[in-house]
């Protein structure tokens, strides 16, 4: 076909749909002139007037049939007629009004809340937003050997990558900082990137103002310069493009800005203020490139971007490749080291090890609301087959009046796409708003790491798609029953008749089965979850965190370069602290329990080695002051806690906790004996240390940190506590204080005491310590939250559906109970004839759904902490529950029967 | 087989109208009295049938219809061919003089 002929079809068919009057009335004037022009002729021929026009009209035939004839050439017939279903369904759906809102509401939530699941999976599995993400790796250190996964990289391994790796273009190492930023107004705590030059390159990244730093910054003496992120430029620097060549102060350290780098950026770190070129000293290459442990001591994170014409397979075997190059240049000392933890290269997309990590948690909620989805739409297909059925009459009507099926089915089929369209676009609203929510909300909890979410293309897709099946859903539920056979019907019998059919009634009661089965899943993976988390929650942590401030501050190398000018900081701020009315003790500390990740390593432990072998599984460690069990009131349970000796730096002495003891003394002996801190079996055994004491295990990995059975998870790892003292270059300093809240505002004071003594410093996590405690579980609170609000809309949406089935079967059956009480059936025996009927929908779904969340129950195990998936109790309790609330939706329909009068109920028919 | 004959008929409608409008634009009755005088009054064209031939024509952007004045001075719809409906109306014109000489052929010698 041509494209003008397209064009004269496409004008003509648009002319016929939307001047559709227009055409009648031309028809009419054609029409009227032929009849004219005949009659005129046979006039001619001799007829009177009257005879001509009556002969006229009579050799034309039936004016309207051919009309309809003619309408039909038209090609719009099924167009405008689809048009007048649609304007009658939306008629019809405006008069029924309830059932409308639940039926939109019902479809609304489910398909919104998958729009938005997508959205979040999309945002947070899918590929990452920088060109090509998939060539965008990241090269990770595996110890499984020695319980430790994901392990990151360090400098020997980069330079060996960077020169010797054929399949990578580029290849990058990040280390994660903390400083002191000083702006014009006051000291902001500032997270940064140290970065070598490719990183840009890795990421294909440009910048949005100025330039990135090159080779030639990451030398020392050029590194005086840094990129900022969008994010910080915006904030700190109202978006001046003069910032360009200006200089900022980092820990006291002028630095030259060279650009600004785009929110991209920042997509894969959160919150992230600015770049700074890495360079480290020849001195330090050197070392790290020499020393035995120097490929496994990792403290940066090494990413690449692979060459387009390689794999990750490729690139995984060239490293490979060079590590067992690396291992034959070894010392036996390196190559045994090696075996022991059964080190592994492992090289994977950014979209993988957030799959990793995330993957669980966001697929138990995506099936979750797919399961509210379907329990809506079971219900939706329940309420549109009682609304046909009252609509029956006038289906009847219109077969009568010479309907075909196919207009009905027509009409059907318009009617759930109305409804589901009116779905779409509640889901539409919904979804947008609870992206905007969970943006708002929890994303920084959350999922740091994402950035920002938007509402996704394959989500809106998803919803589409959704909606079209159940349209479909329910035209084709609607379509089985009305067209199911009974139609012939005359049009004054009762529709009774057909909903009391065998086949209608097992589908409806097919259909509550299934609804509860999928509701008993939800409830019961929900109500599993939620106990493991309380559990989680209100476990002892053996800590006492009331009346304890806490206040963190990294200070500047640059200035605090010497311990003795880091010690002589914490004598003067505990000093000053002491002075405060209302402090009781004041400790110090690395690291603060379940806050911040502690330091990992080996221990060795002789008199533990002598009878088992070695143990090559690793320990935590915190550096503490003397007052810090005092403070946190940590249980001494056997022995002392440091001494000044110790503190001084003098004595050897460690205190463990009860775990570490456990595991290495199961004899209660271990007061007393030596161990060597952070150290492997491959060094010599020289720094001994004693231990001193042994305090209670204390939950220092993270309140929901799962129990203790497992050695993988760092919740369970045993904790060595170190002295802190005045040699130590620790720079995060942790400020503990015990004190009495009430009386002043302890936490401000404790903010101007430190500001007091270097204004420069910024002060972070700076609240009490059963607050901060209290926010470290936001993100598993709120998905528990979201997975508690599935769990309810299953619950409602189930009810609503057995409430709608029983009392449509009731009003149904009114004419038959009526018939009954009247001859001499009791009320009892009905109302108990009818809870069984329910009773044994109930058990049915109630039983499919524990034998489908029995064989689910293993899947979730990973995410459960002390509680198993097949727990007995939290079964008994959801079931026996859940059995409850259904008896009761269904007691209020079934207690209408009570009221049915047997003469009123005869005049039905 | 009773919808075979009547796509017979209709496509010979098609054609009669097609090639009658060959010839310069006419309105619906005009069509019918030519069709008749041509086929010496052998041909019948009911009005049921004219109207939505021409209308699906038409509809295919074979014809195309405007508003003109008549010969008794009244408003008529005139219809005549677009290029495509000329080309269409060769094709098919010698497409039916093949398919009825080859009928004739088999009915002549059979």
């Amino acid at each position: 076909m041509n494209a003008r002929l397209f064009i004269r079809r496409c004008s003509y068919l648009a002319a016929s749909l939307f001047g559709i009057n227009r055409r009648q009335a031309d028809l009419d004037e054609e029409v009227q002139f032929h009849i004219e022009m005949r009659a005129h002729d046979l006039r001619n021929s001799g007829m009177s007037k009257d005879e001509a026009s009556r002969e006229a009209l009579k050799l034309f035939g039936g004016i309207e049939k051919f009309k309809e004839h003619s309408r039909d050439a038209w090609g719009t017939r099924m167009v405008t007629d689809s048009i007048r279903d649609v304007r009658h369904s939306i008629r019809s759906l405006y008069k029924s009004k309830g059932f409308s809102l639940t039926v939109l509401l019902t479809l609304g939530l489910g398909l919104g809340g998958n729009a938005t699941v997508a959205s979040i999976l999309s945002a947070v599995l899918g590929p990452p937003p920088y060109s090509e993400p998939n060539r965008v790796v990241e090269i990770f250190n595996n110890y499984p050997g020695a319980g430790i996964g994901r392990s990151s990289s360090n400098i020997p391994l980069y330079l060996d990558y960077r020169a010797n790796v054929v399949a990578l273009d580029f290849v990058a190492l990040t280390n994660r900082i903390a400083v002191n930023i000083t702006t014009d107004a006051s000291a902001v705590r500032g997270h940064g990137l140290l970065a070598t030059a490719d990183y840009f390159r890795v990421f294909g990244i440009q910048p949005i103002l100025g330039q990135f730093f090159e080779e030639t910054h990451c030398i020392q003496g050029n590194d005086k310069v840094i990129v900022l992120t969008e994010s910080f430029w915006r904030t700190h620097y109202a978006s001046d493009p003069s910032i360009v060549g200006r200089a900022i102060v980092v820990d006291s350290v002028p630095l030259t800005v060279l650009g600004v780098a785009p929110k991209l950026a920042e997509w894969h770190h959160g919150d992230l203020d600015f770049f700074r070129a890495w360079a480290w000293s020849a001195q330090r290459e050197q070392f790290e490139k020499t020393v035995y442990y120097g490929r496994d001591n990792n403290y940066a994170n090494l990413w690449a971007r692979l060459k387009s014409s390689s794999s990750i397979r490729e690139a995984k075997a060239q490293i490979d490749y060079l590590e067992s190059l690396f291992l034959d240049k070894s010392t036996q000392q390196t190559k045994d080291w090696r075996a022991l933890h059964q080190h592994e290269s492992i090289v994977e997309t950014l979209q993988q090890s957030k799959i990793a990590q995330f993957g669980d948690s966001l697929h138990l909620l995506q099936g979750g609301l797919f399961l509210v989805l379907l329990i809506g739409c079971v219900n939706v297909g329940n309420l549109q087959l009682s609304r046909g059925l009252k609509r029956l009459p006038e289906i009847k009507t219109r077969v009568v009046l010479g309907a075909s099926r196919w207009v009905l089915v027509r009409w059907l089929l318009i009617d759930s796409i109305v409804l589901s369209l009116g779905g779409f676009f509640c889901g539409l609203l919904l979804a947008w708003s609870g992206i905007h929510w969970v943006n708002k909300l929890v994303l920084d909890d959350m999922l740091p790491t994402v950035g920002w979410i938007g509402i996704d293309q394959g989500a809106i897709r998803l919803v589409l798609v959704l909606s079209i099946l159940v349209a479909l859903c329910i035209g084709a539920f609607a379509l089985s029953i009305l067209l199911g056979g009974n139609l012939d019907l005359g049009v004054g019998q009762n529709t009774t008749k057909i909903s009391q059919s065998k086949m209608m009634k097992r589908l409806r009661s097919g259909l509550v089965s299934f609804q509860l089965a999928m509701t008993t899943i939800l409830l019961l993976v929900a109500a599993l979850l939620l106990q493991s988390f309380y559990r989680a929650l209100n476990e002892d942590t053996g800590l006492n965190t009331e009346k304890v401030v806490v206040a963190s501050v990294t200070l500047p190398r640059q200035i605090y370069r010497e311990s003795e000018k880091i010690a002589n900081l914490r004598v003067r701020l505990t000093e000053s602290l002491h002075q405060t009315p209302g402090v009781e003790s004041v400790a110090f500390a690395s690291y603060l329990p379940s806050l911040s990740a502690h330091a990992i390593g080996p221990a060795r432990v002789p008199a533990f080695e002598e009878l088992n072998g070695e143990d090559f599984s690793n320990v935590n460690y915190n550096t503490v002051s003397r007052d810090y069990f005092e403070v946190l009131g940590i249980r001494v349970l056997e022995g002392n806690t440091f001494r000044l000796a110790d503190l001084r730096g003098e004595g050897r002495g460690v205190v463990v906790d009860k775990e570490f003891a456990n595991r290495y003394f199961p004899n209660n002996d271990a007061l007393g004996k030596q161990i060597c801190a952070n150290s492997s079996r491959l060094l010599p055994l020289k720094k001994r240390s004693t231990i001193i004491g042994v305090v209670e295990t204390v939950k220092h990995n993270g309140l929901d940190s799962v129990g203790s059975d497992s050695k993988t998870k760092n919740g369970s790892m045993p904790l060595v506590y170190l002295p802190l003292s005045p040699q130590s270059r620790d720079r995060e300093l942790n400020v503990l204080v015990r004190g009495d809240l009430t009386r002043n505002d302890l936490v401000s004071e404790v903010r101007g005491h430190i500001q007091s003594l270097n204004s420069q410093l910024a002060i972070f996590r700076n609240s009490s310590l059963e607050q901060l405690l209290k926010a470290s579980v936001n993100d598993r609170r709120a998905f528990m939250l979201l997975i508690a609000i599935l769990g309810g809309m299953a619950l409602l949406l189930s009810l609503v559906g057995i409430y709608g089935v029983l009392s449509f079967e009731i009003r149904q059956r009114k004419h038959e109970i009526g018939i009954r009480l009247a001859v001499g059936g009791s009320t009892k025996q009905m109302l108990g004839d009818i809870l069984k009927q329910s009773l044994l929908q109930a058990g049915i779904g109630l039983a499919l759904g524990v034998l489908a969340a029995w064989f689910l129950g293993g899947r979730l195990a990973d995410l459960l902490f002390k509680v198993s998936p097949n727990d007995p109790a939290v079964y008994f309790i959801t079931l026996s529950s859940l059995l409850l609330v259904l008896l009761s939706a269904s007691l209020v329909p079934a207690l209408r029967v009570t009221r049915i009068q047997p003469i009123e109920a005869l005049k039905i028919d | 087989m009773s919808k075979d004959k009547k796509d017979l008929l209709q496509g010979t409608l098609d054609l009669l109208v097609m090639r009658i409008l060959k010839a310069g634009s006419r309105h619906g009755y005009d069509i019918v009295k030519r069709i008749e005088l041509l086929s010496e009054d052998t041909i019948r064209v009911g009005e049921g049938s004219l109207y939505p031939s021409l209308h699906r024509l038409e509809k295919r952007g074979y014809v195309q219809a405007h508003w003109a004045q008549s010969e008794t001075g009244r408003r008529a719809k005139f219809y005549n061919l677009t290029p495509e409906g000329k080309s269409m109306v060769q094709e098919k014109e010698s497409y039916w003089l093949e398919f009825t000489s080859a009928v004739n052929l088999v009915l002549k010698n059979a």
